[in-house]
């Protein structure tokens, strides 16, 4: 992509950053932000479509379309909830051309991207895993769960107030009374520990990294 | 190693969106440099994504063959992009004939032409104040006066008339035709 007139996004959020980059012709910046909601879209898609294979097909899809109109992005709203929205456009006109009733599980419901169904306990979306992606599903989970578990205390609640919480480093640090830098140490540690255990996994597949 | 911790740390702050100002460029330098940096951007989101939802792990588990095939047609995305671009550079290009120069020189002499006519047009037929531009009759520091009162008046005139008064003649039709038939500087022969 050529370059183009800066972006009115906010520079402090590395999604802005991410989208700037990438119209200025990053296009790895582009890959870092697949990389980050990748999971998330097929999840959402997971809930409108049980095909396993139309839902990669429907994911690409969106990240294609979201490449293209990059431009468009006001960064009047969160990043995610403009992909959600390309998300669900793009189902329904898969599903709408293909002429298949979806079975749809719950309704989606547009109005707020960010409360959407990763942070919802619940229905499997698709009964079509193979063994092999069921494995290795169960291992990256039971790796997380373990990595968590073997964290010191400090590394531990620091990491669950940041991922789980959503809470600043800032505030973090107010409530375990350590400077910011401290905080950012101790979450880089959790997650350096965490990765250790992954990074086999993820890269088990195809053998390669990134 | 302990500086590659320290730079590892810097992806790890990107994630959280919680670097310094001038961090930002040294993250992304690393992400650009480095294969296990970009390994680690991708690890820790896994991470984050399954402590926050374990079903997430289900798509972990694809996320290698998904990047592998969505690399493959974002590449091809961005050379039709690339091609569009270079194929609308061509197409708005000005196109110029070989004799252009030839033509333009007489448009532009042309349109000279028009514009000099039409000033002296204006000059001559349509500016109410024109006749007083040209080398002319009336003095053009006089106030213009209506025509009527410039008359010139023989100065006999007077006499004539006053002789026709004495005379009378009135035609039938009132009209003063002696005067008009006789009317010369002679004496009427009586």
């Amino acid at each position: 992509m050529s370059a183009s007139a800066s972006h009115p996004l906010s520079s402090e959020s590395p999604d802005g950053l991410l989208v700037e980059r990438t119209l200025a012709g990053d296009n790895s910046a582009f890959d870092l932000l697949v990389m980050k909601y990748q999971r998330r879209i097929h999840r959402l898609i997971a809930r409108m479509v049980r095909d396993t294979d139309l839902i990669d097909d429907i994911a690409q899809e969106t990240f294609i379309r979201a490449y293209r109109a990059l431009h468009q992005f006001r960064g009047d709203a969160q990043f995610y909830t403009w992909l959600y929205r390309i998300a669900v456009n793009t189902s329904k006109k898969f599903l709408h051309d293909l002429k298949r009733d979806p079975l749809v599980l719950t309704p989606v419901h547009e109005s707020d991207g960010e409360k959407d169904e990763t942070f919802e306990a619940g229905i499997e979306p698709s009964s079509d895993e193979t063994p092999e992606t069921v494995i290795a599903a169960r291992q990256i989970a039971q790796a997380v769960d373990a990595g968590l578990a073997a964290l010191p205390e400090d590394q531990r609640q620091a990491l669950i107030l940041r991922e789980i919480e959503g809470l600043s480093y800032e505030e973090i640090a107010t409530l375990m009374n350590s400077p910011v830098g401290t905080v950012r140490s101790r979450i880089f540690r959790a997650r350096e520990a965490i990765s250790a255990k992954l990074k086999p996994l993820l890269e088990q597949k195809t053998g390669k990294r990134w | 190693m302990q500086q590659e911790k320290n730079t590892e740390e810097l992806i790890s702050a990107l994630v959280d969106g919680e670097l310094q100002a001038d961090e930002f460029e040294q993250a992304f330098a690393l992400l650009d440099a480095h294969p296990q940096s970009k390994s680690s951007w991708h690890a820790y989101h896994v991470a984050g994504d399954v402590l926050r939802n374990s079903q997430l792990a289900n798509s972990a588990a694809r996320d290698m063959a998904f990047m592998t095939s969505l690399t493959s047609r974002l590449k091809s995305e961005q050379e039709q992009h690339r091609l569009a671009v270079v194929s609308l550079n061509i197409s708005i290009a000005p196109v110029r004939s070989a004799n252009w120069a030839f033509f333009n020189h007489r448009r532009v002499a042309g349109l000279a032409a028009i514009a000099i006519v039409a000033t002296l047009a204006w000059q001559l037929g349509f500016n109410p104040q024109g006749a007083d531009n040209f080398p002319q009759l009336a003095d053009s520091s006089e106030q213009a006066q209506p025509l009527a009162s410039k008359l010139i008046r023989d100065p006999r005139l007077d006499e004539f008339l006053a002789a026709h008064q004495q005379l009378g003649g009135a035609s039938a039709l009132q009209l003063p035709v002696g005067f008009i038939r006789n009317a010369t500087l002679d004496q009427p022969s009586r």
